[in-house]
């Protein structure tokens, strides 16, 4: 998480503040002026509601950072007309290669958007070996809650249910990426990303000699996908592995330079549905040069993720 | 020294648990509004006071059926959130166009990067709160 430059000491005299303010492991009672129902327990000054008095004076901006996730790529791949290609996804028997943190984190992500892909396009057997392995990488990364053994005698009950085993892989990658976080390990949360979508990509790129074209306007539009996941993961801490990830996927933006861009002027109406509609935007153009050299240096850097 | 290392300690402590309960808060209060969507993988929550202000910038697909929910604690009031632009034309102010809900749904005719903006809205009362706000996109085609 990046805060605006004005504000970045803020947090650290904030959360001092605050902590002084509450006192070390204080009862509830010395909260004064928290106006919690009875049945609300408070914790070191927050309730567990999520509210508590604040010792802060001055505003801040939050700035958040986001990217599309896996199965929105594997989603739009699908859409666009394009086939399931089993023997583009790295093999799920693999996932006990990778015995550091960093390639575990990195594989989790690749293993993320395979099983994205998988279970979009209905392979579920496929499913089904990459979530064990994502079990056991998430395992090995101390984060197997994300996948009790409850989750996966749901997912086996449900295995030939596409749209239950979209919710439980969208709702896992959610708890992986924030008890990550929670955890303090926001460089392997980036990793996961980077290398998910690397892999989104690397899958999106394979046969391009018989995508539709709607799937080379799709692979033109990830330069703003890109563009998300480099701000992300450069929001966070700076890990060797996080900046090698990032450094090789500088090939991939330069490769995504030749992709023209227009700006349309933005609209909004509104349909009968009660769903707004964002017009206008950018239209992207890329020629068939241009769409494989970005899947040319894709495929370099998801080479080096799954070694 | 010492002093120092116990203050970043407590401090250490403290956003741990403020942490917690904004997961706790948005798990019980935000990701059920969600139903029927498939949830962007990043958590992005924070504790936020009065005047305080968060943007988000994400690329949203053509093609694909989206919800933003921006939830807060009540403690904050309404908090108020436009969507604009890549270039910072205002698309869409929740004040206006959907003032009784803490979502919206929406789609893109062309996939554009656009830009949240929250807004907590300003307090007079003689004690400030704090409260958890959650950002929240879930999709589905």
């Amino acid at each position: 998480m990046r805060f605006n430059q004005r504000i970045q000491a803020l947090p650290i005299l904030i959360g001092m503040g605050a902590f002084l303010a509450t006192g070390c492991g204080g009862s509830q009672d010395e909260h004064a002026g928290h106006d919690h129902s009875n049945d609300t327990v408070v914790v070191d000054g927050m309730d567990t509601d999520g509210m508590a008095v604040t010792s802060r004076q001055n505003t801040l901006t939050k700035i958040f950072h986001a990217a599309p996730s896996p199965m929105e790529t594997a989603s739009l791949i699908k859409r666009s007309g394009a086939h399931f290609h089993a023997d583009a996804l790295n093999g799920a028997d693999r996932a006990s290669e990778y015995t550091t943190s960093d390639a575990q984190a990195i594989n989790l992500g690749i293993y993320g958007a395979d099983l994205s892909y998988a279970t979009i396009f209905e392979e579920n057997s496929a499913s089904l070996e990459y979530l064990s392995a994502i079990k056991d990488l998430a395992g090995q990364l101390g984060i197997s809650d994300v996948l009790s053994d409850e989750v996966m005698a749901e997912v086996e009950a449900n295995r030939n249910d596409r749209e239950v085993l979209i919710d439980i892989v969208s709702d896992t990658f959610y708890a992986l990426n924030e008890q990550l976080k929670y955890n303090g390990q926001e460089d392997l949360a980036g990793l996961v990303v980077a290398a998910g979508w690397v892999e989104g990509m690397y899958l999106a790129t394979r046969h391009l000699s018989e995508a539709p074209q709607e799937l080379k306007t799709r692979i033109a539009e990830q330069k703003l996908v890109l563009n998300d996941v480099m701000n992300l993961c450069g929001s966070y801490e700076q890990t060797p592995a996080l900046t090698g990830l990032l450094s090789s996927m500088q090939a991939i933006e330069a490769a995504y330079g030749a992709v023209g861009t227009t700006e349309g002027e933005g609209t909004t109406s509104r349909e009968e549905s009660g769903t707004f509609v964002i017009g206008g935007g950018p239209t992207f153009t890329a020629d068939d040069a241009a769409i494989g050299a970005i899947a040319s240096a894709v495929e370099t850097v998801r080479n080096g993720c799954i070694q | 020294m010492k002093h120092t290392i116990i203050l970043l300690l407590a401090f250490g402590l403290f956003a741990t648990t403020a942490d917690a309960q904004c997961r706790s808060f948005t798990k019980k209060n935000c990701l059920s509004s969600l139903d029927g969507y498939i949830q962007n993988d990043n958590y992005n929550s924070a504790i936020l006071i009065p005047g305080d202000e968060a943007e988000l910038m994400l690329t949203f697909l053509a093609g694909q059926d989206y919800r933003l929910i921006v939830c807060g604690h009540p403690v904050l009031g309404e908090i108020a959130y436009e969507i604009n632009d890549s270039r910072g034309k205002r698309l869409f102010d929740s004040s206006k166009n959907e003032p009784d809900v803490n979502y919206v749904d929406f789609k893109v005719e062309t996939t554009q990067q656009l830009q949240i903006h929250v807004q907590v809205p300003e307090s007079k009362a003689a004690i400030q709160h704090e409260g958890c706000v959650t950002v929240l996109v879930g999709s589905k085609s």
